[in-house]
């Protein structure tokens, strides 16, 4: 299975980042004021992963990556960077990938990686 | 029963925090396109906005899971709020305690603020007594129990116990009003918690103004009626929880909780 490219740092992020836990709840509210809750599906995680000052070999791993696992919708190995936890159903969330090149061999993009459920 | 879970500084928020109470406006639309709104006066709402910031990769996790196990907006849980006395009833309104049968209770006695709510308590008996409340707040929590007492010859102690732990401290009167506290955690893995005064043989106390609160130290007492600072069906008010990591081992968030008063 495909795996994020990691940064020459060795890691797959930078700081900061955001995390999102997403839960489903439907809530069908009555005239009373009671309520029935429910819920759709089971939570998802979300990585919003910004990257600045990327040498261009970084970026076109990166690319190529992300022009591959959006072309082709595949499933890719995400390491969580607080927990650790190896998760391999992830996908790109991210169309387009939007690089900014910002100075002579510095470039900048961001990722959005989903956890699929 | 799930509950808001503390930092490990045993704090359960940071501050500043936002406590807001609102009440339920509810809409109905005719046919004819008109609105009439009105407030619902006996749907009231209590919100708490928490922010944290800086927290490890221990406490993002507790946070995270306790979340995850609400399922968001889905469950509700047990929220005790550190601005409030856990007490319920502190004008010592003695249907909500709960008194060992050898102990004597006086009611309307002078108190230290000047009202009637102080109670005389004797204990004719060689075995020492309990007057104690039962409250819906686990026992692993870090709590100050606090207590105005008056006497000079006092045998007699702040009480706290959980299943078979207890604590306490030996209460220490003179002319007027005292007042003294003890401060305890980690009694147990138990969800409730009995809080109040022990009294030894033959000793007589005067005492008002009894506080428990999530904290470290005694904040200034806060009268209470039939409710107290414990939420037993909050939610959250957001079904995402968003991380902030700004550093390794460093994550900020922000949450409502909100619960039906």
């Amino acid at each position: 299975m495909p795996t994020l490219p990691l940064l020459r740092s060795g890691s797959s992020v930078q700081y900061p980042f955001v995390t999102r836990h997403k839960c489903t709840t439907e809530i069908i509210r009555f005239i009373d004021g009671s309520e029935q809750r429910f819920t759709q599906a089971g939570a998802t995680r979300t990585w919003k992963i910004s990257l600045s000052d990327l040498m261009p070999e970084e970026v076109i791993a990166l690319d190529a990556f992300a022009q591959s696992n959006l072309a082709n919708n595949d499933r890719f190995t995400f390491h969580d960077p607080v927990s650790g936890d190896v998760l391999n159903q992830c996908n790109l969330a991210t169309a387009p990938i939007e690089i900014e090149h910002v100075g002579e061999q510095r470039a900048s993009l961001s990722l959005i990686v989903i956890e699929a459920v | 029963m799930i509950v808001f879970p503390a930092l490990q500084s045993h704090a359960i928020v940071q501050l500043p925090t936002q406590c807001t109470t609102n009440v339920r406006v509810a809409e109905v639309k005719t046919v004819s396109n008109h609105s009439h709104s009105y407030v619902d006066a006996t749907h009231k709402y209590k919100a708490w906005n928490l922010v944290f910031r800086h927290l490890n990769d221990v406490e993002r996790a507790t946070l995270t899971n306790f979340y995850l196990a609400a399922e968001g907006r889905l469950r509700t849980f047990r929220f005790l709020s550190p601005f409030e006395n856990l007490h319920r009833h502190s004008d010592l309104m003695l249907a909500y305690w709960t008194a060992d049968p050898q102990l004597l209770i006086q009611g309307s006695q002078t108190d230290a603020f000047g009202s009637l709510s102080a109670i005389r308590i004797s204990n004719p008996t060689a075995s020492a007594g309990r007057f104690v409340q039962l409250l819906d707040a686990p026992g692993w929590f870090r709590y100050t129990s606090s207590l105005y007492v008056s006497g000079s010859q006092l045998d007699c102690r702040l009480y706290a116990a959980s299943v078979n732990e207890s604590t306490g401290t030996k209460l220490t009167g003179g002319m007027g009003w005292t007042r003294t506290s003890v401060t305890f955690s980690g009694l147990s893995s138990s969800l409730s918690l009995q809080a109040g005064i022990e009294i030894g043989p033959f000793s007589e106390v005067t005492i008002c103004g009894p506080q428990l609160e999530v904290s470290a130290a005694p904040s200034t007492y806060k009268q209470t009626d039939h409710r107290n600072g414990i939420y037993v069906h909050c939610r959250f008010d957001n079904d995402t929880l968003t991380w902030e990591s700004e550093a390794v081992n460093s994550h900020s968030t922000q949450c409502v909780i909100i619960t039906r008063i």
